[in-house]
């Protein structure tokens, strides 16, 4: 029978990514920014869509549906609503806003047609449909239906979509049902994003920094209880089913492009927002804790309603705050479901693919199949690159030496033993990872034995903040010898103590330390990826789904007795993830790293090596 | 503001010109000639000039951003406005009162509804 192919588009706010699915097995997806190396690029995925279309060896015409992952004209409503609420203080919005919507987004459909007809010069099939599905549908379907659960509790939260900035609902087989939203402007999304702004981070982008800052917060310190109770008295009114409401004389993000009315943030915590890039005091440490605990109290208590609603024993979860994995370990840790599954692309990238799922299931009520194995093929979704066409961009580069080891099982061993010494690799192999995380395959490798490793690489080679935590990769059969945690994790979305036994003793006043004696003090036998509070953002890596990856450090136990290695986004900061051979080689050549490994070439910055 | 292509530039050059030509015989029936001598003096600028039509266009454009940003603060005063007052004035909303802040959806999901953009 000939299969049905969906083409999933997310576009116009953060992220633009693009996916195809062939029945319900996702063909390839990848988010625009890799292609035109402009981070979190939002406009029309156009390379994305041409990879996806090249990968599945289709033409335009193929196309059975296309479908986008949210309904432009009620979002284009709640805008127009808000200005009118907040009116006359949305007057700069109003008018920066309106031209781009009138002009173009409301005509999403022609727009959709015109990109692709033109830049792929084929013309649409008569016969394809373009269809919208609601924000958070596409969430909760990306959510649910890659998922090993035949029935389970939805839960998803972002900044804001249409109306909605967080929903409950329940998966069953092919159908997903809603109980309730939270609607606009009420977002733990926009919670969290207007602390990211304030402590000198990027709204959008920063929100992980915030988190990997909030452990150097001082959980005892009068500042940090103050702030909490702050937080909860002033800024928000949170009710015991998790449902909460901001106050927005606080805030400004409906009415200027500025989070929070920093005047009223000023006099409420006596602190000014950080200015980025300047020094992290430990106020806005403390500042990250005290926001990191209201979220997980909201998430807990939003999943507890759930629960109660649902009476399922899994739970899938999507949108941006589903990639806090430090409140998704809180929430594993509750026990209120006996399973957690993250949809690894959580933000608006995955909506393409939970849109083009929810046109299989929902719209064509096609059978969903269950399997112990979830459906995103690991997230390995983008481009790879042959020998033939790596050999070609590496003859461009004069000033690199490279080797080429056939058997991959030797490279491993090759490879195993330089991170042993030291060295820090850049690892690419394979198929390109969709989603925000490096899973091994355009990753930056490390001996997390190494005390150094975490100053060395962060200031050194990815140029960014020295606070900032790196994730432990460990073969999934040890992973119990070095972290108290007992699910697979290959998507990086929970965070795991380190056991007990490879720690250090703190010394007493270790709470009160500055930020910086906090990083150095060695904390464990793997300080490289232990974070300031013991815990790891972990990845568990499986021989049977991610091969390759597995052999190198199964290798690399075999030379040091250690499973676990240093994992790593390949990029520099501000920038994405590298995607082709020629990007990859362009991050090694302006950083220090020692070696690169493109597929079955070892490449070094030194003759002989 | 980026020109996609000169020979859009270029076309859009001589249409003016040639608009210019049609007024000038319109207002040579009228025994006008000022617009011969406007047509004149832009030939010769654009020759003296050859970048000329790209600041005129450009300055068409920042007149067309103007116009956008002038209207749209129209609508805002004299529609938005009014209507949030109105509402405003009408639906006074005491918050702190609700059980709960969550809202039962109100989009269903079926068939028909992927169709639509709203
Ligand atoms: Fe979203």
């Amino acid at each position: 029978m000939k299969p049905i192919y969906i083409l999933g588009i997310s576009a116009f706010y953060h992220d633009s990514a693009a996916c195809l699915l062939e029945n319900d097995r996702i063909v390839a997806a990848a988010q625009e920014e890799r292609f035109t190396r402009i981070k979190h690029d939002f406009s029309f995925p156009i390379n994305s869509i041409k990879f996806c279309l090249e990968y599945g060896n289709i033409n335009v015409g193929q196309l059975d549906y296309i479908v986008f992952y949210e309904k432009p004209f009620l979002k284009f409503e709640r805008l127009i609503e808000t200005h009118i609420y907040y009116a006359p203080k949305s007057l700069t919005q109003f008018i920066q806003s309106m031209p781009i919507w009138l002009k173009e987004r409301i005509f999403i459909k022609n727009i959709i047609k015109k990109e692709i007809e033109e830049n792929l010069n084929e013309k649409l099939n008569p016969k394809t449909k373009i269809l919208f599905v609601p924000h958070h549908l596409s969430h909760a379907a990306s959510a649910f239906f890659p998922s090993p659960f035949e029935i389970s509790s939805i839960l998803t939260i972002d900044g804001v979509g249409e109306w909605a900035t967080a929903t409950l609902g329940i998966g069953e087989k092919n159908k997903i049902h809603f109980f309730y939203e939270l609607k606009f402007p009420s977002s733990l999304g926009l919670l969290y994003s207007s602390f990211t702004y304030y402590t000198g981070f990027k709204v959008n982008d920063g929100e992980y920094k915030l988190m990997g800052l909030a452990p150097y917060g001082n959980p005892f310190s009068e500042t940090t209880k103050k702030y909490i109770k702050l937080i909860k008295e002033k800024l928000i009114v949170i009710k015991g089913d998790g449902s909460f409401k901001l106050n927005m004389n606080f805030f400004t993000f409906t009415t200027s492009c500025k989070m929070v009315n920093e005047k009223k943030w000023i006099e409420l915590f006596e602190i000014p927002p950080r200015k980025p890039e300047s020094e992290i005091l430990q106020e806005y440490a403390d500042m990250a804790y005290a926001i990191q605990k209201v979220l997980e109290e909201i998430l807990i208590k939003m999943a507890r309603h759930l629960k109660n609603l649902s009476k399922q024993k899994y739970l899938v979860m999507a949108g941006g705050v589903a990639l806090n994995c430090v409140a998704n370990s809180k929430l594993l840790e509750e026990k209120l479901f006996e399973d957690i599954w993250v949809q690894p692309a959580a933000t608006d990238a995955g909506g393409a693919i939970g849109a083009a799922y929810a046109v299989y299931h929902i719209f064509l009520g096609k059978e969903r199949i269950c399997s112990e194995k979830d459906k995103m093929e690991g997230c390995f979704l983008g481009p790879k690159y042959s020998i033939y066409e790596i050999e070609k961009v590496l003859k461009k580069y004069p000033n690199i030496y490279y080797q080429k080891e056939e058997n991959f099982d030797k490279l491993c061993y090759k490879v195993a033993n330089l991170i042993a010494r030291k060295n820090v690799i850049g690892w690419f192999v394979g198929r390109m990872e969709f989603g925000p995380r490096a899973l091994g395959a355009r990753s930056i490798l490390a001996d997390a034995r190494d005390a150094e490793m975490q100053k060395r690489i962060n200031l050194k080679i990815k140029f960014r903040e020295g606070f900032r935590p790196f994730a432990p990769s460990v073969l999934y059969e040890d992973m119990k010898e070095y972290f108290i945690f007992d699910k697979p994790s290959p998507y990086m979305l929970f965070t795991a103590p380190i056991c007990k036994e490879r720690r250090n003793k703190l010394p007493e006043d270790y709470f009160s330390w500055s930020i910086k004696d906090k990083l150095y003090f060695l904390k464990s036998d793997i300080p490289a990826v232990t974070h300031v509070d013991f815990s790891a953002r972990i990845q568990t890596v499986h021989k049977e789904e991610n091969y390759k990856f597995w052999k190198l450090i199964k290798n690399f136990k075999e030379v040091t007795n250690c499973s676990v290695v240093v994992n790593t986004s390949l990029n520099v900061k501000d920038e994405p993830i590298v995607c082709t051979p020629e990007d990859a080689i362009k991050t090694y050549l302006k950083t220090e790293m020692d070696y690169l490994i493109l597929e079955n070439y070892i490449v070094s910055k030194r003759k002989n090596e | 503001m980026e020109l996609k292509n000169l020979k859009n530039l270029k076309i859009i050059w001589r249409t003016f010109l040639f608009y210019l030509l049609i007024f000038q015989f319109l207002f040579l029936i009228t025994h006008n000639k000022i617009f011969l001598f406007i047509l004149l003096s832009f030939i010769l600028i654009g020759i003296l000039f050859p970048n000329f039509p790209e600041y005129l266009y450009q300055f068409g454009f920042f007149v067309g951003e103007i116009n956008t940003k002038f209207i749209l603060f129209l609508i805002f005063y004299f529609i938005i406005c009014p209507i949030s007052f109105i509402r405003k004035f009408i639906k006074r909303k005491f918050v702190g009162k609700e059980e709960t802040f969550w809202e039962k959806i109100d989009f269903k999901i079926e068939k028909e509804n992927f169709e639509k953009m709203g």
